[in-house]
């Protein structure tokens, strides 16, 4: 329900000084990082939360949310002019974007990519708006059976669309859980795993975790490439917006489609905006009238992925906010910086804080809109953006890398944790063990721990209690459907396959 | 390094042997119903079991993969640059207390940068630019007491 009180504070809190200033380095940091080709949207947000640590939470939020929406669309930048995908929501239309540009037709390019990266981020900002508060009522009525079983729902999620393997992505899930497990135990605060350190009694820090997996990982990535010379820019005109409008009409059924499923797929634990563009990529292919265009050169391959990959930003906020359950490795970070600040995301804060909440709406379209000049003026000075080189960027990186972690604690045990978490992701990356799943673990594995002794504390371990609520009941059949849903797509492809020769 | 997936699953077999044995030896509630060991004894048998798929799919293609190989894509030189890399984060844990952070992360970024390749006075000029730049925003702006060692005054 829409409340307009609630938004004009949500306003008043946003429209502070501090904040704007916040917000405009953060999008300028986010298009920054974006342009540059091996540092991806996450790895920024990892970076940037050491620095939200030491501010109030609407501008920690403000920052994170404004920097995402900025470094998905700047990824687009290098995809266009170098042929090398800026992040890994830019992959799907690289391609087609390099060959319209090779045809001269850069700034058409870079223009579809402004205007509907700012559409989509606009559109998926309208439905969290709408959805959120709907679900969050419904939420209210939740207890520990719900919340177990949604934690799970999106676990399962998380593992199932994490990569080509569900066995590796079940062991990263695995390692994540396990990971929670070190500190106190909630039951009698026993310490587990600790060994007798006192650092390891609270657990581990998120942060320094996630500098790990995402900031150092990718470090160790960049310095072990091979150094490559430079690849050729491609020259372009600055009137960047001249053409977009005629692309916008012809495509406008095909890009609500877009943002529709980019929401979707955004609000599924686990996928966030590459899995989306590769989704609106072959749907949009399905459906083309043109579909031996993809992959060549297609305007409509663009435009339909580049808007879906910013829809997924604001969907993965619709379980995050509501449920506690993050949508994506970027929701998974900012569920952390929430519990950092005092605010348990879920059904009670849109209750007890609805003034952040709005003020969280106002942040999604105020960066959407700012993405259109920030995002130009980028596109202007891409020449030189893109020429920093990565040779001075990635130790620049490594040092931030440790400050970070180091400022959590003010101790050098959390970059030696971070150090850890690194080495670990780089290793479950080389054994194709997604991190994912990883990440979503370490974020729900308390709740998961918290909710399942809840329930059975409350039923005298009763394991039907589980399923005695009929929103309960509902969530743990889907939840046990997801997971033998693998063997039933391979049943089916079977007798497919057995059919077809006797036909 | 590259495990074959039989021996990654083997490995994380034992791992989960050795945390289960360990979890074991955590309380019960005070009611006497099942505490602090069951959440862990829980997972680390679904991960022997993950361990236990791995190995057996590993041994169906054994002879796809080399029992431990190298990172695909990953040379010599640049494994290499991983190692110093983790010994350059070792080397600031060790030495930032005594040497402070100033000098510290100059050492770091500047040994990292002529890893990397660059030219020797671009690496002179940008390490103490950029560690002076860290410095200002982690240390003046967010007032994160970073260690000062040789440089306290």
């Amino acid at each position: 329900m829409f409340t307009p009180d609630l938004f004009m504070q949500g306003l008043q809190l946003v429209f502070d000084p501090f904040v704007l200033l916040v917000v405009i380095c953060s999008g300028l940091y986010g298009l920054f990082i974006g342009a540059m080709p091996g540092l991806t949207a996450t790895m920024a947000v990892a970076l940037l939360v050491p620095i939200t640590f030491y501010m109030e939470p609407v501008p920690a939020i403000a920052s994170i949310i404004t920097m995402s929406a900025m470094a998905i669309f700047a990824g687009d930048l290098p995809g266009t002019l170098l042929h090398i995908p800026g992040t890994p929501s830019s992959a799907a239309y690289c391609d087609d974007s390099y060959a319209i540009s090779k045809k001269g037709n850069a700034s058409l390019v870079l223009g579809i990519d402004l205007m509907l990266s700012a559409m989509g981020g606009l559109f998926g900002s309208l439905v969290l708006m709408c959805a959120a508060p709907a679900l969050a009522e419904v939420a209210l009525q939740f207890s520990s059976y719900e919340f177990f079983w949604l934690a799970v729902l999106g676990l399962s999620c998380a593992v199932l669309i994490s990569g080509r393997s569900v066995l590796k992505g079940l062991i990263s899930l695995l390692i994540g859980l396990l990971l929670t497990c070190v500190g106190a135990d909630i039951t009698l605060g026993f310490p587990r795993f600790t060994f007798g350190s006192m650092e390891l009694l609270e657990g581990f820090s998120f942060i320094p975790a996630m500098i790990g997996m995402f900031g150092l990982a990718e470090v160790f990535k960049n310095v072990s490439a091979k150094q490559t010379e430079d690849a050729e820019m491609i020259t372009y005109s600055t009137r960047i917006l001249k053409g977009v409008g005629g692309v916008i009409r012809k495509f406008k059924f095909q890009l609500l489609r877009s943002q529709i499923i980019g929401t979707l797929v955004g609000v599924l634990p686990g996928a966030g905006g590459d899995i989306a563009a590769w989704i609106c990529y072959g749907v949009g292919k399905r459906f083309s009238k043109h579909p031996e265009e993809y992959g060549k050169g297609s305007v409509e391959a663009i435009a339909n992925c580049t808007t879906a990959n910013n829809a997924a930003i604001s969907g993965a906020f619709i379980p995050a906010l509501v449920f506690g359950i993050p949508g994506d490795s970027l929701t998974a970070i900012i569920i952390g910086v929430l519990f950092m600040k005092g605010l348990e995301p879920g059904p009670s804060l849109f209750a007890q804080h609805g003034d952040f909440l709005y003020a969280i709406y106002v942040v999604f379209l105020l960066a959407n809109i700012l993405l259109i000049p920030l995002g130009y003026i980028v596109i202007r000075c891409a020449t030189k953006v893109l020429r920093v080189p990565p040779a001075i960027l990635n130790p620049v990186i490594l040092g931030f890398c440790m400050v970070g972690a180091y400022a959590i604690n003010n101790g050098a045990f959390d970059i030696a944790s971070m150090l850890g978490f690194g080495v670990a992701a780089y290793f479950m990356i080389a054994h194709g063990i997604p991190v994912a799943p990883a990440v979503l673990g370490l974020v729900l594995g308390h709740m998961l721990e918290n909710t399942f002794m809840q329930s059975m504390v409350k039923s005298e371990w009763d394991p039907f209690s589980f399923f005695s609520r009929p929103i309960a009941a509902s969530l743990g059949v889907i939840t046990i459907f997801l997971w033998f849903m693998p063997l039933i797509v391979k049943g089916i492809k079977r007798m497919r396959g057995k059919a077809a020769p006797a036909a | 390094m590259r495990f074959h997936d039989f021996l990654l699953g083997l490995l994380i077999m034992a791992a989960s042997a050795a945390i289960y044995f360990t979890a074991l030896g955590f309380p019960d509630q005070n009611d006497g119903k099942p505490g602090a060991w069951l959440f862990p004894c829980a997972l680390s048998i679904l991960f022997g079991i993950c361990g236990l798929c791995l190995a057996v799919k590993g041994l169906m293609h054994f002879k796809e993969q080399k029992l431990i190989s190298l990172i695909p894509g990953l040379t010599l030189p640049g494994a290499l640059r991983i190692a110093a890399t983790v010994a350059l984060v070792v080397f600031y844990i060790l030495a930032s207390d005594s040497l402070g952070f100033l000098i510290t992360m100059c050492i770091v970024i500047f040994l990292m940068m002529v890893m990397m390749r660059n030219k020797l006075w671009v690496s002179v000029v940008a390490a103490p630019i950029s560690t002076v730049a860290i410095y200002l925003i982690f240390a003046k702006l967010l007032l994160v007491p970073l260690p000062e060692g040789l440089l306290s005054f």
